[in-house]
C-alpha cells in the first residue's frame, strides 16, 4: 500500500466532509477581537481621547495649586498696598477680606448710573463697596455702627505709609463724594505700579475709587464724608494711651 | 437555486439545469480541477465532462447531497485526466509497450482490491471524524480538494508553516491509526 491507494480511498470518503468543506468562505478561522493588535490600538486611542477631553474641559485655573497662587496673589497685592518692606510678614499672608468684589461692583456700577438725581439724599450705605480698617493682620470692615479696634504699633502689613490704614471703595453719586479729615491724610496706591500717591486731610472722589487715609501720629482724628457740603457719614478714630491701640467706629 | 430544484430541472431534462448548476458550482468545480491537474485548459475540459457525466448520471440517480456528487465526478476525471497526462509526457517506447500489455493482462482493480479499496475509505472516514474541524478542514482540502499549502493559509488565516506542521503531525496520526486498524 503506497499513497497511491490512500488517495484513491480518499475518492470514496463521506459526502459529508466533501461537501462540508466545499466552501471554504465560511471556515476561515476568526482570531478572537482581544488577541488581535488593533484591540489594543483602539485601547490606546481610546486612553488618549479621554486624557485629552480630562484636559480640554477641566478649567486650567481650577486645580487646587492654581486656587493657592491666585489667593497668594491677591494677598501679596493687599500686602504690597500695605508695606513693600517685609516680605517675610508677607508670607503670613493677609486673606481677602471681601470675596465678592466683582459682584459687588458691578451692583456699584449700576447704582451708580441711577444715582445722576441724588444730592442730599445719596445712599451711602448702597453705594460703599466697603471701608476697611486694617486693624492688625487682618483688615476688617467698617460697618455702621460698628466699632473697631487697631493696634497703635505700626505693623508693616497694616500701610505702606507708616501709620493707619483705612480704605474706602466707594462709588460717589453723579455730583462727587468729599472725604474730609481733620487729621492724617489721604493717599492712593497703584495697585499695577505699586507708586503711592499722598494728597491733603481732603479727598474729591468723583468716580469709584480705592482710597486710603492714613495717620502717623497716635491721636484722635475725624473722618466726614460729605455729599454737596452735607455730611452723610462720620468715621471716629479714638486713641488709647493704655492700651496703645485705635478704635474706629462708623457713624 | 436549491440543489433539489436543480436536480428536478435535471430530472426534467431541462438544458437550464446545466447552467444552473454551472452557475451555482463552476468555481468550485474548476478549483478542484486545477488543484488536481494545475492547468486551466484541461481544467475547463474536465469540468465540460462532468457536466456532461453528470447530464447522463441524472436520472436515474438522484443525488443526496449534489455539491459531493459533482465534487467526486469532477475529481475522478480530473485524477483520471491526469494519469493520461504524466503517461503522455513519458512517452518513451519502453512506456508504450507496457500500455500496450497491459491490454494482455487482467485490470487491477479485481473484487478483492476494491473491497480493499473500500475498507481503507471507512477507515479514512473513522480517522477523520476523529480531528477537530481545523485539521479535518486542512485534511479535507488538502487530500482531497488537493488545495495548495498557500490557500489553505488564505482560506484558514493560519500561517502557512503552521499549517504544513499540522498536516505532518497528522499523517503521523493517520500512520499510527492505520497501524492500529491492522491495514497494513
Amino acid at each position: 500500500m503506497n499513497g497511491k491507494d490512500i488517495m484513491k480511498a480518499m475518492s470514496n470518503i463521506d459526502d459529508k466532509y466533501i461537501s462540508e468543506f466545499a466552501d471554504t468562505s465560511n471556515f476561515r478561522k476568526k482570531t478572537k477581537f482581544y488577541l488581535m493588535p488593533r484591540f489594543y490600538g483602539s485601547i490606546a486611542a481610546l486612553f488618549v481621547i479621554g486624557i485629552s477631553i480630562i484636559f480640554i474641559v477641566t478649567p486650567k485655573n481650577n486645580s487646587p495649586a492654581d486656587i493657592i497662587q491666585q489667593e497668594n496673589k491677591t494677598t501679596v497685592s493687599e500686602i504690597s498696598q500695605n508695606d513693600s518692606s517685609s516680605a517675610t510678614d508677607k508670607n503670613n499672608s493677609v486673606k481677602p477680606f471681601n470675596p465678592t468684589y466683582q459682584n459687588e461692583t458691578k451692583n456699584a456700577n449700576n447704582i451708580a448710573d441711577t444715582a445722576e438725581n441724588f444730592n442730599n439724599g445719596y445712599d451711602l450705605e448702597e453705594n460703599i463697596f466697603s471701608i476697611k480698617v486694617y486693624a492688625a493682620e487682618t483688615p476688617s470692615e467698617l460697618n455702621l455702627n460698628e466699632t473697631v479696634q487697631i493696634k497703635g504699633d505700626f505693623n508693616p502689613i497694616m500701610s505702606s505709609s507708616r501709620g493707619l490704614g483705612i480704605e474706602f471703595e466707594i462709588t460717589p453719586p453723579s455730583n462727587g463724594l468729599t472725604l474730609q479729615a481733620d487729621s492724617g491724610n489721604f493717599l492712593t496706591w497703584d495697585k499695577d505700579s505699586g507708586a503711592v500717591t499722598n494728597y491733603s486731610s481732603e479727598y474729591f472722589i468723583t468716580e469709584k475709587s480705592n482710597i486710603f487715609w492714613t495717620t502717623k501720629s497716635p491721636e484722635n482724628a475725624v473722618i466726614k464724608i460729605l455729599s454737596k457740603n452735607s455730611v452723610i457719614s462720620v468715621i471716629n478714630i479714638s486713641y488709647d494711651e493704655d492700651t496703645n491701640t485705635f478704635s474706629a467706629q462708623r457713624t | 437555486m436549491e440543489d433539489e430544484k436543480i436536480i428536478d430541472l435535471f430530472f426534467k431534462r431541462s438544458e437550464n439545469a446545466i447552467t444552473e448548476l454551472s452557475q451555482k458550482y463552476g468555481q468550485l468545480c474548476m478549483t478542484v480541477s486545477v488543484n488536481i491537474l494545475g492547468n486551466t485548459e484541461d481544467a475547463e475540459e474536465c469540468v465540460n465532462d462532468s457536466y456532461l457525466g453528470i447530464w447522463n448520471a441524472i436520472p436515474p440517480h438522484k443525488p443526496d447531497n449534489l455539491t459531493a456528487f459533482l465534487c467526486r465526478i469532477v475529481r475522478n476525471l480530473s485524477l483520471k485526466r491526469c494519469s493520461h497526462n504524466s503517461a503522455e509526457k513519458r512517452k518513451s517506447n519502453y512506456g508504450v509497450c507496457i500500455d500496450e500489455l497491459d491490454e494482455c493482462l487482467p485490470s487491477e482493480n479485481t473484487v478483492e482490491s476494491e473491497l480493499e479499496l473500500n475498507e481503507l475509505s471507512g477507515t479514512l472516514d473513522n480517522f477523520i471524524s476523529q480531528l477537530d474541524k481545523t485539521n479535518r478542514f486542512l485534511f479535507v482540502r488538502r487530500y482531497w480538494f488537493m488545495d495548495s499549502y498557500e490557500s489553505l493559509s488564505k482560506a484558514t488565516g493560519i500561517k502557512e508553516q503552521a499549517i504544513r506542521t499540522r498536516l505532518s503531525r497528522i499523517r503521523s496520526n493517520l500512520k499510527k491509526f492505520l497501524a492500529e486498524q491492522g491495514v497494513f
